[in-house]
């Protein structure tokens, strides 16, 4: 399902993309939908959707209105709004999102925090496969 | 924006192969219909004395607005670069062109063929646009390198299996881009696009079919788009569609929207600007936004 690409969340019309021959280094902020299935290392910010998808091997820290995790992540993910990991989705690292979907066959390692409406929970997790 | 052509003056400039008699009857043609339309003007044509920096300089200081290449996308990409660097600045300058072969720059100018260009030239639709500049040299439409590059024709079942058995260099190239990040990789091929030469600019990638992208000259940004190395077998079945920059089936892009981009390499790196070939090692891309006007058709591809 998320072979060559992340399925992106509804209503992305992504811009940026790292194909999965690349290798990136550095700072990826942007304003745009971002999909990686390439190797990333530093750090991805963009005020859009971020999509990542079964060949990445991301290590950055990262940061997106939506995010599909379907590859492999070491680092720290937050959602402004929602965080999917996919069952193909290996994450490493502490999450916070405001809605949150795992789904079975998924690796979370970390520490996870779920922000609501004016309060903040927070949920910890060791080495959980779903 | 239309204006009456006739406040204006028009200065041709003649590519040095269009001495050639067989092209004697076309040129007839076109002093014909620059006169029925009132937009004859000053006709200059490049020798190996005259160069086309040196014609330009000349037609500006007469006061000349609009620029004409008549010819392809050789003597095109040079006007367009001499127009660029003019020391003198002139805001109303505008470059056209009279394609009296195939060219891809009239193309996505909306001018089809030569019958047609006296008509738009005359109707003076201008538009501001970006120009790409790789190094010193200015471009309108795009710069690409690569394996993907290569002049290779796959016709008959000999030369596609000729092609299976002959080795596919992959040099590995750095990418740094000025938002702050580096790419590596080892490409088929680089495209570096100010405008997408098709489906009006518009692209819509295998990668994820969600995405489809609007390549424009009027945005301040280069489009660069990677294909990966692919297998011998996926390259040949893409080849066809590499080289005419349709990427919307070869899986594994890569898009990158940039103001500017270093590019180097081990070693040369063949380099196809507006259809004309240089080699280097290391060059640098960038955009110059609203450098140029220019003279459109209806059918223009941004």
């Amino acid at each position: 399902m998320f072979k060559d690409a992340p399925q992106a969340p509804e209503g992305t019309a992504g811009e940026t993309i790292v194909g999965n021959s690349v290798k990136l280094e550095g700072d990826l902020i942007s304003d745009e939908n971002i999909s990686i299935n390439g190797k990333v290392s530093g750090k991805v910010v963009t005020s859009k959707n971020l999509g990542i998808g079964e060949t990445a091997e991301v290590k950055a820290n990262i940061e997106a209105e939506n995010i599909v995790i379907a590859g492999k992540v070491e680092g720290d993910v937050k959602a402004r709004e929602k965080l999917e990991i996919a069952e193909t989705g290996r994450v490493t690292g502490n999450i916070s999102a405001k809605t949150l979907a795992v789904s079975p066959g998924a690796l979370f390692s970390g520490q996870c925090v779920m922000e609501g409406e004016g309060k903040t929970e927070e949920v910890e997790e060791e080495e959980t496969e779903e | 924006m239309i204006v009456d052509s006739c406040k204006f003056m028009y200065f041709y400039i003649y590519d040095s192969f269009t001495r050639e008699p067989k092209y004697a009857k076309a040129l007839n043609k076109i002093s014909m219909a620059l006169a029925d339309l009132d937009i004859a003007g000053e006709e200059a044509r490049v020798t190996p004395i005259r160069k086309v920096k040196d014609l330009i300089k000349e037609g500006v200081k007469k006061g000349y607005k609009n620029i004409i290449a008549c010819g392809d996308d050789g003597i095109a990409q040079k006007v367009i670069t001499s127009l660029a660097t003019l020391k003198i600045r002139k805001k109303d300058l505008c470059f056209s062109i009279i394609p009296l072969r195939s060219s891809k720059i009239a193309q996505v100018l909306g001018i089809p063929s030569i019958d047609a260009a006296p008509e738009i030239i005359s109707k003076r639709r201008i538009e501001k646009v970006d120009l790409g500049k790789l190094d010193d040299q200015y471009f309108l439409i795009s710069c690409s390198m690569g394996a993907g590059e290569s002049p290779v024709k796959l016709g008959s079942f000999w030369s596609k299996l000729a092609f299976m058995t002959r080795s596919v260099r992959y040099p590995e190239i750095q990418l740094k881009f000025k938002e702050g990040f580096k790419v590596t990789v080892q490409p088929t091929k680089v495209g570096i696009f100010n405008i997408l030469d098709y489906h009006k600019g518009k692209l819509s990638l295998k990668t994820n079919s969600q995405i489809s992208i609007t390549v424009s000259p009027q945005d301040g940004l280069l489009d660069v788009i990677i294909v990966g190395k692919l297998a011998k077998f996926n390259l040949l079945k893409y080849l066809a569609d590499i080289q005419a920059n349709n990427f919307e089936k070869i899986p594994g892009i890569s898009l990158f929207r940039t103001k500017k981009v270093t590019i180097s390499s081990s070693g040369p790196i063949p380099i196809t600007l507006d259809r004309q070939k240089v080699e280097k090692k290391r060059l640098v891309c960038q955009i110059i936004p609203q450098k140029l006007n220019v003279i459109v058709g209806r059918e223009r591809r941004f």
